[in-house]
């Protein structure tokens, strides 16, 4: 018994470091890197856990598989699936987190509990369980043949996504007045409203830039998932929501880095773990997280400061 | 006399049963310093909190140049031209100097003062202008407080309201504080000035409001500064 635990484990870790696995799980990586912004931005500026940024994702899915469904060019896809979850974050912004803000967060925290499940609902009755197959992106899931690697164009896609977007959003809030102001309003809200900071225009700004994330990461997670059905996104978004609380809540980059870090994690796993294996996949994740949360319980990447009590 | 800048109108405010604050009325016109004294627990800062909208009133106008506040977000308060300067500063301790001063623009009006608002900032206080790269939170606290002052002036406001600017600050600092008051008095402004500093408050406002258990008690004059004693009976009446 012994001896085959070792020769199991000595298997997971040859292939772990294998560069196909290291690349695919890098990819996994930044795909969970994104999502962990866009629910890190939204509750620093509204102290919200958005529970429902999974179905966000969903949707946008739903809308790439809708376009390839008639046969629409791919660009067209894509414009859809970005329109339909910008939309959708705007509304969600409008019509649930602005009337809720001065509530507490349990409140906020439930009621997005709620619009998921309406999300997840309404796509249930429109696109029934079996749900739809998006074919228009097959192609990014070929391999290229780099020295002599073979690595999924997906995963290039997924870093070089990441790595933009995240750049931008470093861009934006460091070097633009609406980045100082959602900066100001994640610090302490009360005051930045005081100097003028208008409340609404910056939690919209969170929302609407969590949404465009929401939507990349929707394309990106087609490519590797084409069955897109109401449940869509939603084991990844628990991943990541672990992930973030890892990582630290309070702070974006810390939040950024744990959803990095369990993706990375997970990629990692589940190239090495045997296919027999696999469904234990999200038991050693979680294994990891509880460990991880029982030693640091404010954040891996946080230092001296509480994260979880506001979660 | 023309409309004052500030005008309070019998103003009632509470967060539940009884009214913490009732039936305060008072006015401030530019260039004049109106002071608010009294005891601790009085209503003197839920009376500024309530001027900016983070309270609602019971009852009552607020008026800035004769218009009225009522039902105005705290964001849509300071963009109309009346800026606060906190209790304990609430500075961003995280960002720099500048970025600090930065986010006082957001409530400049776009038909506002014309100028360099962030240069006159460190000209009237060139520590800022030293250390304008350095995060707010580890300057000391006269720099935070000269900070928090400029943050509220680079918003050009009409009216600024201050609550307890020299709390914790050496007695130095204090004297800066107060005569960087009289500065910008100089300059137009209409300035509510609540403190704790009794003396030295109706010694340098225009006129002082004596404020206990939620009532307008007493006016006082500069005249009256070395009358401590009827101010102390005022606080115990």
């Amino acid at each position: 018994m012994s001896t085959f635990l070792a020769s199991g484990l000595t298997d997971v870790l040859s292939d772990a470091v294998d560069l196909q696995v290291q690349v695919d799980a890098i990819g996994l990586g930044a795909i969970f890197a994104l999502m962990a912004v866009g629910i890190g931005l939204v509750f620093g500026v509204l102290r919200l856990v958005n529970f429902a940024y999974g179905q966000l994702i969903m949707a946008g899915a739903f809308a790439l598989a809708f376009a390839s469904d008639r046969g629409w060019p791919v660009g067209v896809g894509i414009a859809l699936c970005f329109a339909v979850v910008i939309v959708l974050s705007l509304a969600m912004e409008r019509v649930v987190f602005r009337p809720l803000r001065s509530q507490s967060p349990a409140v906020m925290l439930i009621a997005t509990f709620a619009v998921a499940f309406l999300l997840q609902s309404i796509a249930l009755l429109w696109f029934g369980p079996l749900g739809k197959t998006v074919t228009s992106l097959a192609d990014l899931n070929r391999p290229v043949t780099i020295g002599d690697v073979d690595i999924r164009k997906i995963a290039i896609v997924a870093i070089v996504s990441a790595a933009v977007s995240l750049g931008l959003l470093v861009l934006l809030l460091n070097r633009t007045s609406l980045g100082l102001h959602m900066r100001a309003a994640a610090m302490d809200f009360q005051t930045a409203r005081l100097v003028g900071v208008r409340a609404n225009r910056v939690s919209a700004a969170a929302v609407l830039i969590a949404g465009v994330l929401a939507a990349i990461v929707a394309v990106l997670l087609t490519v590797q998932f084409p069955t897109v059905t109401p449940t869509f996104a939603l084991r990844e978004t628990i991943i990541v929501l672990a992930g973030v609380v890892v990582g630290g809540m309070t702070r974006l980059l810390s939040a950024t880095l744990g959803g990095f870090a369990i993706g990375y994690v997970s990629g990692l796993l589940g190239g090495a773990l045997p296919t027999a294996q696999s469904q234990y996949l999200p038991t050693f994740v979680f294994g990891l997280v509880i460990l991880v949360l029982l030693f640091r319980p404010g954040g891996l990447f946080l230092r001296g400061r509480a994260a979880v009590e506001r979660v | 006399m023309t409309a004052p800048v500030l005008g309070v109108e019998g103003v009632s405010i509470g967060y539940g049963g009884s009214p913490v604050v009732r039936n305060v009325s008072l006015e401030v016109q530019a260039g004049e310093i109106v002071g608010l004294i009294g005891p601790n627990g009085a209503g003197k800062s839920t009376t500024l909190h309530a001027l900016m909208g983070l309270v609602p009133l019971r009852d009552g106008e607020v008026k800035l140049d004769g218009r009225s506040l009522r039902g105005r977000s705290p964001e849509a308060i300071a963009r109309s031209g009346m800026a606060l300067v906190p209790e304990g500063r609430r500075l961003f301790g995280e960002l720099t100097v500048e970025e600090n001063l930065q986010l006082g623009l957001a409530a400049r009006r776009k038909n506002g003062v014309a100028g360099d608002p962030l240069g006159d900032a460190y000209a009237l206080f060139p520590i800022l202008d030293e250390f304008r790269a350095r995060p707010a939170g580890v300057l000391s606290g006269g720099q935070q407080q000269q900070l928090a002052i400029a943050r509220a002036l680079v918003a050009g406001p009409r009216v600024l309201l201050l609550d307890e600017p020299s709390l914790g600050l050496a007695p130095t600092v204090v004297d800066l504080v107060f005569s960087t008051l009289g500065t910008i008095r100089d300059r137009g402004l209409a300035i509510l000035l609540v403190e704790q500093r009794a003396q030295r408050t109706v010694a340098l406002a225009d006129r002082t409001h004596v404020l206990a258990n939620g009532e307008l008690r007493l006016t006082l004059t500069p005249a009256d500064a070395a009358d401590t004693d009827r101010m102390v009976a005022a606080y115990l009446s």
